[in-house]
C-alpha cells in the first residue's frame, strides 16, 4: 500500500522541502541586504571620521605654517614636513573610501536586477508551485481515493 | 544557518536539488516532466543566478570593509 502511494508522499515532503527553502532563502535575502546597509554604514563612518581628522590636521598644518613664517622672521625655520604629509594622508584616504564607496554603489546597482527576481520568485512564484503541487496531490489523491492527512 | 549569507544560501540549494532527486525517484509521469520545466528548472536557475550575484557582491563588500581599514 505504501508502495502504491509513495509518489504521493514524495510530493509531500517536496511541498514541505519547498515551503521551508522559501523561508529560509528569504532569511538569506535579508541577511544580504542587511550586509549591503552595514558596509555602507561603516564606509561612511569612516569617511566621516578621516573628514574630522583632515580637519584637525589641516588646522594643524595651517598653524604651523604661521609658526614658521614667525620664526623664519626671527631666523629659525623648522619647517611643516610632517604635517603637511599627514593631511596628504588623510587627503588620500578620503579618496580612497570615496572610489570603494562608488564600488560598492555600482555593484548594489548590479545587484538590484537578480535581487529583486529572485525576491519576486521566492514571494509570487515559489507559493504558486508550492500550492500546484498541492493541488497535484489532491488531484492524485481523489484519482485514487486516498484521502491521508496532509503533513 | 550561520556562514556567509550566499554560503548559505547555496547550501539550501543543495539540499532542495537532493529533495527534487528524491522525489523523482518516486514520480516520474509527464506530470512530473511538466512540472520540472515550467517550475522547477526556473525555480533553480533563478537562485543559481541570484546566489551568483550575491556571492560576488559579497566579495566586493569584503573588499570595501578590508581596504579601508586603516
Amino acid at each position: 500500500m505504501a508502495d502504491i502511494h509513495a509518489d504521493i508522499e514524495a510530493l509531500k515532503e517536496l511541498a514541505g522541502a519547498l515551503t521551508r527553502y522559501r523561508h529560509a532563502q528569504r532569511e538569506v535575502a535579508d541577511r544580504g541586504d542587511y550586509q549591503i546597509a552595514a558596509t555602507r554604514a561603516s564606509l561612511e563612518e569612516k569617511a566621516s571620521q578621516w573628514r574630522s581628522l583632515l580637519a584637525r590636521r589641516q588646522a594643524d598644518l595651517a598653524a604651523c605654517q604661521h609658526a614658521t613664517a614667525t620664526d623664519t622672521e626671527a631666523g629659525g625655520h623648522p619647517g611643516c614636513h610632517a604635517e603637511a604629509a599627514a593631511v596628504r594622508e588623510a587627503e588620500e584616504r578620503i579618496e580612497s573610501i570615496r572610489r570603494w564607496q562608488q564600488q560598492v554603489e555600482d555593484g548594489a546597482s548590479a545587484f538590484v536586477g537578480p535581487s529583486s527576481r529572485f525576491r519576486n520568485l521566492l514571494d509570487v512564484d515559489l507559493p504558486r508551485t508550492e500550492h500546484h503541487l498541492l493541488a497535484i496531490i489532491d488531484g492524485l489523491e481523489a484519482a485514487r481515493g486516498v484521502r491521508a492527512a496532509r503533513s | 544557518m550561520t556562514g556567509r549569507p550566499h554560503e548559505d544560501g547555496e547550501l539550501l540549494l543543495r539540499e532542495i536539488g537532493a529533495a527534487w532527486a528524491k522525489t523523482q525517484q518516486h514520480w516520474h509521469d509527464d506530470m512530473a516532466s511538466s512540472f520540472g520545466r515550467s517550475h522547477w528548472t526556473p525555480l533553480i536557475d533563478e537562485s543559481r543566478s541570484y546566489l551568483r550575484a550575491l556571492g560576488e557582491f559579497m566579495e566586493l563588500l569584503t573588499a570595501a570593509e578590508r581596504e579601508t581599514e586603516y
